[in-house]
Order: C-alpha cells, then sequence, then structure tokens
C-alpha cells in the first residue's frame, strides 16, 4: 500500500517535472530514477531504461526489448507497461480534473471582479469635481482675506504695547499702593515684571516712570532692610525679607556678611568671656547662642549655607586659638587631668556644634586641635622632663658645685639625684600619658596609633638628645680641664666619670624599665615601618658614650698621673744624683692624686670583682723577696749577655701577658682604677727609658717604685699587674743605669717604712675625703 | 711570600732605624743600637729580590748610643746620627766605609758633625729635595739650620730657631715647601719658615699630651698627621688649624711614631708603646666636604691591620724606599719585622 502510494507520488512529480522542465531534466532525471542499473554507462548501452526520458525512441525499444527478452518476460513486461500505461491515464486524468477545477474556480472570480468595478468609475467621477470646487472657493477666500489679516496681527500686537506701557506708567502708582499696603511682595513682583521695560526704554520714554519707580523700590528695599535687621521681627518675615531684596537684585551677600560678622563677632565674645572665666555655664551660652544664630541664619538665608559654613569655620579657628591657648599654659605645666576635662568640655562643644552644622568639619578642627594640643602636651612633658635632667646636671658641672665641695660625697648625691630623676620623671611622665590613653576621650580613640607613636618618638627623642647632652658635656669638661692646665682637684674628670655611670645606668636600668613601661600601656602603635622607640639602639648608643666617657676619664686621670711623673724623671739630673736618702716628693703626690680618684670613682661606681690577689704573693715581704731575686738576675744579665738569652724570653713572656693589659675597662671601681695605674705606670716605663741614669739615680728609681708598689697593690685589681709593672720600670732603670748596683734590701725596706709611717701620720692629721 | 725570614734581630736594644732612601734598588734599612755599655752599631739589612727575605748586609760601628737615624736622601753611603751617651751628645754625618772583605766590624767615617747644641738632639733632618747639602737638626728648644761642606770641613751653622718653652721632639721638612719645617712643640705642632726663621703657622692643642711625630703628606701640602702621648693620630690641614681632618684611636698607650706611605697618602703606619703597628687606611677628603668627620661616625673602621710580631714597646718604623708595600718595625729589644701591605688594600689602592 505504501509503496503504491509512494510509486504514485513519484510518478505525479515526474510528469509534472518533466512537464516543467523538459529541456534540462534530461540528464538530472535520469540519474535520480536508475541509480542502480549500471552507473555510468547505463544511458547508452541500455535504452530500455529510458522510458521514461524524452528522448525515447519507442522502435528501438520495442527492438531491443524483443531481442533480449524471452517470451515469458515479455509477456510480463507487457503486463507491466501495461498497468503503467493505466496508471498513468488515470493520474492525467485525475490532473486535468483538479486544473479544471481551479480555471472553473477563477474564472467565477474574474466575473465578480467585472461586476464591482463597474459602478466606481462614476463614483471616482463626481469625487474629483468636488474637491476641485473646493479649492477653487479656498483660492478664493485666501485671496480676499489677506490683507486684512496683516493689519489685524499689527493692531493686536500694538495693543499688548500699549498694555504693557500702560502698565509701566501706572506703575509708580501702584507700588505706592502696595507700599501704603505694605504688601511688598505685590511690589516687589510688579517692578520685577516691569524692570526689563524699564531697562531697555528707562533712558528715553519712560523716564520719569522709571525714577518714580525707583524711589519707591528704593524705599521699599530699605523698609526690607530694616525688616530684615530687626531681632524682633518673626523669622519666616525676615526670610521673605531677604528673599523679595534678593528678586530686587539687593547684593544679600552683603547682608549676609553684616548678619554673620555681627553674630560672630558677638559669638567670639562670648566665647573668649567662656574661656577666660572657664565656668561652664558660659561654653553653655555660647553654645546655645551659636545654634540659635546658626538656625537663624539658616532659615533667613536659605541659600547662604556655604557661607555660613565658611564663617563658622572662622569662628571655628579663632575658638579653637583660644582653645589651644588655654591647653598651653603659659607657665608651669598642665597635668594630663587638667588636660582631659578641657578636652572633654570641647568634645562636648563641638559635638553640639557638629549637630547644628554637620558640613563645617568641627569634628576634624577639633580632631587637629587636639592632636596639636596632645602633641604639644607630650612634647612639653618631655621637655621639662629633658630640662630637669640637664639642669641638674649643671649643677654638678657647675662651679659653683665645686666649690661647694666639702660635703660629704657630692658625686654619689647627685648620681643619685640625676639617676632618680631620669627614672622616675620618665615614669611620671609615662603615668601622665597614659592617663590621658586611658580616659579615652573621643578624639583620641581615631588617631591612639599616631598618639603612642607619638610618646615612643617622645622617648626615643628624650634619650638620644640626652646622649648628644652628655657628650657635648663631656667635650666642654675636658676642653675646661685642658685648658686649666690639669689642676688638682678639676671636677672635669670625676663629671665625666659621672656621665660615664649615669649612660650605663640609663643603659641597663632605666631604659629596661621604660620599656616596660612603655609595653604596658603603649602596645601598637607604629605607623610607620618600625616602632618609634627603639630601646636597642638607645642603650647601643648610651653604651657607646659610656665606653667613650670611661675612656675619656682614664685618660684624663692618668694623663695627669703621667704629668706628674713626667716632671719627676726629667726635672733632676740622673748622673749626678746624690745618694738617695728619702722617697721623693711626687711619689706621694702621685699616691694623693690616685687616692682623690678612688674617692671619685667609689662614689661613682660599683665595687665590681674583689681584689684578685695570688696566695703566693699575698704578703708584702715574699713579693719583696721575689722582686729581690728578679733584681739579682736582672744584674746578672747586664753583666753576662750571653747568658741571659734564656731570661729575656721570660721577660719577652711577661710582655705578652703586660700587652694583655690594655684591654677595655669595665666600668667598676678596681678596673677603672687599675686601668689608670696601669698606664702611668707604663708612661713611667717610658720615661725611665728616655734617660741615663747614674748608680744613684737607679737607687732613687729603685727607692720610689719600691714605696709606690704596696699602696698601688691595694688600688688595683690584679696586684701582680702593679709588681709586674714596677718590675719592669725598675729594670728600665737598670738598663739605662752606668753602674747598676741597687740598694741594699734592708736599706730600702727602712726607708720605705719610715716614710710610709710618715704618711700615715700626714694622713691622720690630714682629712683625705 | 713572608717566609720565617722577615724578621731580624740585633744584638742590643734599638731605638732607630731608617730606610736607605737613596737606595731605589733595593730595600734597604738602617739600623741603629741603643746600649750604654757595649759598643754600638749601625746595622744595614736587606731584603732579598727573589727570596723576600730580611738579611743583614752590613755592620759597623759607632761610638756611642744611637738615639736618631736618617739617611742621606742621595748617596747610599751617607747617613747622620744622633747620639748620646753619659752625658754626651751630638748628632754627626757618617759615610759608611767599602766593607772589606772579612771585617765583622767596620767603623764609620765621620764627615761632619753639627756641634753648638746645647741640649740633647732629638733628630736630623736632611733636605728633602735632591742633592742638597742642608741639614737640619732639632734639640729640646733650638732648630739648627746647617751647611755641610762635601770637602770634608766641618759644618757650617746656618741660623737658629728657638721654640721657647716647648719642648721640641721630633720634625719633618716640608717636601712641598723647601723653606718649611715642621716641628712637634709640646702639645702643638709649629711650622718655620726657613727664610725669616720665624713660626710660619701652627696648631695649638694637636693632642692633649707631648706631640712625638708628625709626617707631610707627600701629595698634599698643607696635610700633616701627627701623634702624641694623648694614644691618637690626627690628620691636620695647617689652613684649619682648629679641627683635625680626621682622627684615628691610635694606641693604647703612646703613640710615638707616624708616618705616611712615600706614594699612596692613604696608607699611614704608626707605632706605639703599646708593641703594636697599626696600618691605617685614611681616605682623602672630599673636596667640599665638610668637616665634621670628629662628630659624625666613620663609615668604615680605619685601620687596616693590628701588627702584634712585637714584644716590646717599638721606637722605630720604616717603608721601604723601593716597595710601596712593604714596611719596617723596630721594637726596644731589638727585633726587627718586615711586614706587607695586605693584597685587599693593596688592589683597592691600584684599581683607584
Amino acid at each position: 500500500m505504501a509503496e503504491d502510494l509512494d510509486e504514485k507520488a513519484r510518478r505525479v512529480r515526474e510528469l509534472l517535472s518533466s512537464f516543467y522542465k523538459s529541456d534540462e531534466s534530461d540528464s538530472g532525471d535520469f540519474d535520480l530514477d536508475a541509480p542502480g542499473d549500471g552507473g555510468v554507462s547505463a544511458r547508452r548501452r541500455d535504452t530500455l531504461l529510458q522510458i521514461n526520458t524524452k528522448g525515447f525512441e519507442p522502435e528501438r525499444y520495442m527492438a531491443s526489448l524483443v531481442r533480449k527478452t524471452n517470451l515469458p518476460t515479455l509477456l510480463k513486461k507487457h503486463v507491466e507497461v501495461a498497468a503503467e500505461i493505466k496508471n498513468l491515464d488515470s493520474d492525467m486524468q485525475m490532473l486535468v480534473y483538479e486544473n479544471y477545477n481551479k480555471f472553473i474556480s477563477a474564472t467565477d472570480t474574474i466575473k465578480v471582479m467585472k461586476d464591482n468595478v463597474a459602478g466606481m468609475e462614476s463614483n471616482m467621477q463626481q469625487l474629483l469635481e468636488k474637491v476641485t470646487a473646493v479649492r477653487t472657493k479656498s483660492d478664493n477666500i485666501n485671496a480676499s482675506l489677506f490683507e486684512r489679516r496683516g493689519r489685524i496681527e499689527e493692531l493686536n500686537g500694538t495693543r499688548s504695547l500699549l498694555r504693557k506701557v500702560q502698565f509701566v506708567f501706572d506703575l509708580p502708582k501702584r507700588l505706592r499702593k502696595c507700599l501704603k499696603e505694605g504688601d511688598y511682595a505685590q511690589a516687589v513682583k510688579f517692578y520685577v515684571g516691569a524692570s526689563p521695560v524699564l531697562e531697555t526704554y528707562g533712558s528715553s520714554s519712560f523716564r520719569t516712570c522709571k525714577q518714580e519707580s525707583e524711589e519707591v523700590i528704593a524705599t521699599i528695599s530699605k523698609r526690607l532692610q530694616a525688616k530684615f535687621l530687626a531681632d524682633s521681627e518673626p523669622l519666616p518675615g525676615r526670610a521673605e525679607a531677604v528673599a523679595l531684596l534678593q528678586q530686587l537684585k539687593f547684593p544679600v551677600d552683603v547682608l549676609m556678611d553684616g548678619f554673620l560678622t555681627s553674630n560672630m563677632k558677638h559669638l567670639l565674645e562670648l566665647q573668649t568671656l567662656s574661656h577666660k572665666s572657664k565656668s561652664p555655664d558660659d561654653a553653655k551660652k555660647f553654645i546655645t547662642e551659636f545654634t540659635q544664630t546658626a538656625t537663624a541664619f539658616r532659615s533667613i538665608f536659605p541659600t547662604g549655607e556655604s557661607r555660613l559654613n565658611e564663617a563658622a569655620k572662622d569662628l571655628l579657628d579663632k575658638y579653637f586659638a583660644n582653645v589651644n591657648v588655654s591647653l598651653q599654659p603659659e607657665a608651669g605645666s598642665l597635668s594630663a587631668a587638667e588636660l582631659i576635662s578641657l578636652l572633654k568640655s570641647l568634645s562636648a562643644d563641638v559635638a553640639k556644634m557638629h549637630e547644628v552644622m554637620p558640613e563645617a568639619g568641627f569634628i576634624d578642627g577639633a580632631i587637629q586641635a587636639v592632636e596639636s594640643a596632645v602633641k604639644q602636651h607630650v612634647n612639653h612633658k618631655f621637655k621639662v622632663l629633658y630640662a630637669q635632667v640637664t639642669g641638674a646636671l649643671s649643677d654638678i658641672h657647675s662651679p659653683k658645685q665645686e666649690q661647694a665641695k666639702d660635703q660629704q660625697k657630692p658625686l654619689l648625691l647627685s648620681l643619685e639625684n640625676v639617676q632618680n630623676l631620669i627614672v622616675n620623671g620618665g615614669l611620671e611622665v609615662l603615668k601622665d600619658l597614659t592617663q590621658l590613653l586611658d580616659d579615652s576621650v573621643d578624639f583620641l580613640v581615631s588617631w591612639r596609633d599616631a598618639y603612642i607613636d607619638l610618646v615612643q618618638g617622645g622617648f626615643q627623642e628624650f634619650f638620644g638628645s640626652l646622649v648628644d647632652h652628655f657628650i657635648s658635656l663631656s667635650l666642654a669638661s675636658a676642653t675646661q680641664g685642658e685648658g686649666s692646665d690639669q689642676r688638682l682637684g678639676s671636677p672635669a674628670p670625676g663629671f665625666v666619670l659621672l656621665l660615664s655611670r649615669l649612660s650605663t645606668f640609663i643603659e641597663q636600668e632605666g631604659v629596661p624599665r621604660i620599656t616596660e613601661a612603655v609595653g604596658d600601656s603603649f602596645i601598637g602603635g607604629s605607623l610607620g615601618d618600625r616602632p618609634a622607640f627603639l630601646p636597642s639602639e638607645i642603650c647601643r648608643a648610651f653604651r657607646a658614650a659610656a665606653e667613650k666617657f670611661l675612656r675619656q676619664f682614664i685618660d684624663v686621670r692618668s694623663r695627669k698621673l703621667s704629668i706628674m711623673i713626667c716632671k719627676s724623671i726629667t726635672t733632676p739630673n740622673w748622673l749626678q744624683y746624690k745618694e738617695p736618702r728619702d722617697v721623693r716628693m711626687f711619689a706621694d703626690l702621685l699616691l694623693d692624686e690616685v687616692k682623690g680618684m678612688e674617692g671619685e670613682v667609689k662614689q661613682v661606681l660599683e665595687p665590681g670583682k674583689s681584689h684578685r690577689r695570688s696566695d703566693s704573693a699575698g704578703s708584702s715581704s715574699s713579693t719583696r723577696s721575689s722582686n729581690t731575686t728578679r733584681g739579682d738576675s736582672r744584674s746578672s744579665r747586664l753583666n753576662n749577655r750571653g747568658k741571659t738569652h734564656l731570661l729575656e724570653r721570660d721577660v719577652a713572656k711577661l710582655f705578652k701577658q703586660r700587652v694583655e693589659i690594655f684591654t677595655r675597662p669595665e666600668l667598676t671601681q678596681a678596673s677603672v682604677i687599675s686601668m689608670v695605674v696601669k698606664i702611668a705606670l707604663k708612661s713611667f716605663q717610658e720615661y725611665v727609658r728616655l734617660e741615663t741614669f747614674s748608680r744613684c739615680g737607679f737607687q732613687q728609681i729603685q727607692l720610689d717604685t719600691q714605696y709606690l708598689r704596696d699602696p698601688l697593690r691595694e688600688v688595683v685589681d690584679d696586684d701582680n699587674v702593679v709588681d709586674f709593672l714596677l718590675d719592669e720600670v725598675c729594670a728600665a732603670a737598670a738598663e739605662r743605669c752606668t753602674d747598676p748596683t741597687p740598694l741594699e734590701q734592708a736599706v730600702l725596706d727602712k726607708i720605705v717604712h719610715t716614710k710610709r709611717e710618715k704618711r700615715l701620720d700626714d694622713e691622720a692629721t690630714k682629712v683625705f675625703i | 711570600m713572608q717566609g720565617s725570614q722577615n724578621t731580624y734581630g740585633v744584638k742590643y736594644q734599638a731605638r732607630c732605624i731608617a730606610a736607605v732612601v737613596a737606595d731605589t734598588q733595593r730595600t734597604r734599612f738602617l739600623v741603629g743600637t741603643l746600649s750604654l755599655r757595649e759598643e754600638n752599631e749601625i746595622h744595614l739589612l736587606q731584603i732579598g729580590d727573589k727570596t723576600g727575605a730580611l738579611a743583614f748586609d752590613g755592620l759597623y760601628t759607632h761610638p756611642s748610643e744611637i738615639w736618631g737615624l736618617s739617611a742621606c736622601p742621595f748617596d747610599v753611603s751617607i747617613l747622620s746620627t744622633v747620639y748620646a751617651s753619659a752625658g754626651e751628645f751630638g748628632a754627626a754625618i757618617w759615610k759608611l766605609p767599602e766593607r772589606a772583605r772579612g771585617a765583622a766590624n767596620t767603623p764609620l767615617q765621620k764627615l761632619a758633625s753639627l756641634d753648638g747644641h746645647t741640649q740633647r738632639i732629638k733628630c736630623t733632618l736632611w733636605f728633602p729635595k735632591g742633592k742638597h747639602h742642608q741639614i737640619v737638626s732639632i734639640d729640646a728648644e733650638n732648630l739648627y739650620v746647617w751647611d755641610l761642606d762635601p770637602s770634608g770641613k766641618p759644618a757650617k751653622e746656618l741660623g737658629r730657631v728657638s721654640s721657647g718653652l716647648q719642648q721640641m721632639a721630633g720634625g719633618c721638612w716640608s717636601p712641598h715647601d723647601v723653606y718649611i719645617v715642621a716641628t712637634a712643640c709640646g702639645t702643638s705642632l709649629k711650622c718655620w719658615d726657613l727664610r725669616t726663621m720665624k713660626e710660619a703657622s701652627t696648631v695649638d692643642q694637636a693632642h692633649a699630651g707631648q706631640v712625638r711625630d708628625l709626617d707631610y703628606n707627600p701629595k698634599r701640602q698643607h696635610t700633616i698627621v701627627t701623634s702624641g702621648d694623648d694614644s691618637k693620630v690626627r690628620v691636620w690641614d695647617l689652613r684649619m688649624s682648629g679641627m683635625p681632618l680626621s682622627e684615628l684611636p691610635g694606641h693604647a698607650h703612646w703613640t710615638l711614631r707616624v708616618q705616611y706611605n712615600r706614594r699612596y697618602e692613604e696608607l699611614i703606619l704608626s707605632a706605639g708603646t703599646d708593641a703594636m703597628v697599626n696600618l691605617w687606611y685614611v681616605p682623602p677628603p672630599a673636596e667640599g666636604k665638610s668637616k665634621s668627620s670628629l662628630s659624625s661616625p666613620k663609615i668604615s673602621d680605619p685601620l687596616v691591620r693590628s701588627h702584634h710580631e712585637h714584644e716590646d714597646s717599638i721606637y722605630g718604623i720604616a717603608w721601604s724606599a723601593r716597595d710601596p708595600w712593604v714596611f719596617a718595625s723596630l721594637s726596644y729589644d731589638g727585633n726587627v719585622y718586615i711586614d706587607y701591605v695586605t693584597q685587599a688594600v693593596r688592589k683597592k689602592l691600584t684599581t683607584k
């Protein structure tokens, strides 16, 4: 069934196509129709299949059919062809029938159309005629009316102009009327309406009119101004007056300025008053006044907001200037508590003002003011502290103190004083500033970090400048010391030592304590890359300074000793020296000097390590005996050089030890004193080496060194060093002596003993500090 | 290269060492001994070209203790000494005699003596430029200028300057201006004009103690380095005497000797009684830079190296006249050490 239908459809399509595309469909159709029968050669070879093409040759087809096929097939073919023909016929019939139907309906349609169109022609004709008539009539009317219309329009214009002129002429009268009635608004409206005309023709035709109306308007404006200025007038009335004035092109700015200036002046007065009296009532009054003024201004000049802001800012500046003045006391320091109360009232005030005028930037201004005030406060605190410390130092340094030296341990007292000042003062400042932080004033919250930085930086700067001050003091005192040619008891070295001790104290105690306190309450901060307070840096600076001062002290002290030794060595003529009877004067002076220094050092410095006394050299007698043997060996060495080569090595070894004596001094009593003594004794040796001695000269040196030995052993931390250095001095003298015969031990002991007794007696009568 | 042979010991104590400046072919040093009771000697030492070792090259006897020694700048065989012993003192010009083979000790030939000093002489200074027969001798109070007659007649005194109360300890003849001699005068540094015999310029309080030694910068006319009893080494510009150009920490005790390297002004050698020899590198001051070097921290440590070889105080140092990288130092116990500027510093100086 389906195949049948397919077949049928195919055929119909073929037929149609052969009908419509008779020429070109030749090959295409063939291809489509015989897809399976032999490919390309099929067309040529097999005419049997060309039955559906145009170039179909029935004879040939027949012939080929007959030739190729057998009878049954032929018969079958015949039946097939007959069936096909029958099919085709019915198809054809169907086609024709369908087309015929269509044709008939088309014919019908055409007939209907023809009937409809027939009546239209006459209607159209009628329409045309009517339109033409209308047109001609309209043209006629236009032509007849044309002339009059221009005239009417002209008349119309003149009429309106006349009305305006009339209005203008009437203006003064109306204005006066309005003035009489007090209806300024109306008057202004009239005037503003007329003003363009007056502007244009005022110089010519309407001169008098203009003048008159202007006069009236002037009066009105005056009245308006008066109305505006009258404080008694209700605010809307004043605002209206200002609006009218503005319409009259009156310079409202001037009014605004006037208003603001007078009010602000008033406010300022109030404000100054309030600051002077410092009573909260006045401050309140100021605030309410300000609020009132701002409201009034705002209702009167709705457009002048920016002006108000400006004026308010101006006022604010003055206000804050006042605030600053009150925050920065001229004399004396403000405590943090006071500052806080001030800041609090300021904060309240500003908050109120801010409510009234959010745009005026009160808060910013306030924050700035508070910032600067707090900054100033912090700076002031540090400045005061610094001044206290430096003041205390200069008190010690001043010559006044020097004369009053008989008081007990002046250095110790001042040291404690300054130490306390630094630590307690520092802590106090910190406490004060912490209060400010704890009592969280509103403004501080926003820049808490900055505040912390500020405080930390303050400490940093404080300590930094303190170091600088110390150094400058030490330099000044050093030059003074030199200038005064190393007087005995010059305060400079002691002071330098004090500075050294102080620096160490700050490094080891002051800074850690401050750091701890800072760490307790001022954590955070550091807006920059690193914290503003760097204890390690400060410690380093102070350590370096302490070392420098200590060195300076040692230098000055040892130089003084060296000079004494130098004089004692260079003055006598050693070659013609008489036999020594007594220890020379300089030894006592030297000991006095050392004692004086010891006094200074003991006041300022800590004792440090106890004396290192070797057991073998514990008693003076044993030392002396060892010394004697050494002296003997020396003389033998001098007599016989070759033999003592080994001994020379020993001496060299000892020298190695001694070289290590020039180490970094510690800040302890023993260390500092030893250092000074060591340097002095080394100088002794060097001076001796520059001389040439006779036997007696050598013996004198021997005597002097022997006398110095015990007292010096008392003061140094390692008495072996003193022994060694004094031996070296003796050896140097022996080397430089033409006849190094040492003094006999008994004689030596006797003289030294007598001298020592004498000195003890002296000391008993004289009081050494 | 610093083999075992960079040390030499003279038998006695010694204070003086000087480079033989006239000999530019070899590195030679003269060492004078200080012996009160024995016969004093002058040792001539030489550094072998190939071995680099310090070797003994000659020994000459000298009548008394040698407190000062300087070599003639134009004749290898001439030197001047300052001597003193047991009350006698003097200064003399000597000639090294031709060495007789086999003879161990040859006495020096005396050419001239500088008589007339009333105090112990501190040093003698040869005319700094070329062959010239002037010599300066300095004692504690006076400065003498002598004319040496080459024909052997006694030296003629040309003039003298008195420094007054301040004790002179040493001096240096300016290599830039032959009429100027700088001396260490007490705690100050004073320059004398030999034409007028008057003070030309001065630096007061150059050191806190006695100024011990000074040396002219070989390249800069007004720059002088000084050392003193306050152990510091300071570099001065004579035109700006208020403040040193730079200050070096110096030594632990007195700094007795200080010397510029003749070729590289950046190198300063110093020695002191702490038995150390220190080599400093001081870059020349930048032009127009503010002179606040005292207060501002140094960028780099000027100390190049400390030499610890010695065991006693050092009284003598000398740069080699031939090789700018070699220097010798002499300690009181008679030991001479040769040392070398480190490669790093050489590189820094030569690549500039």
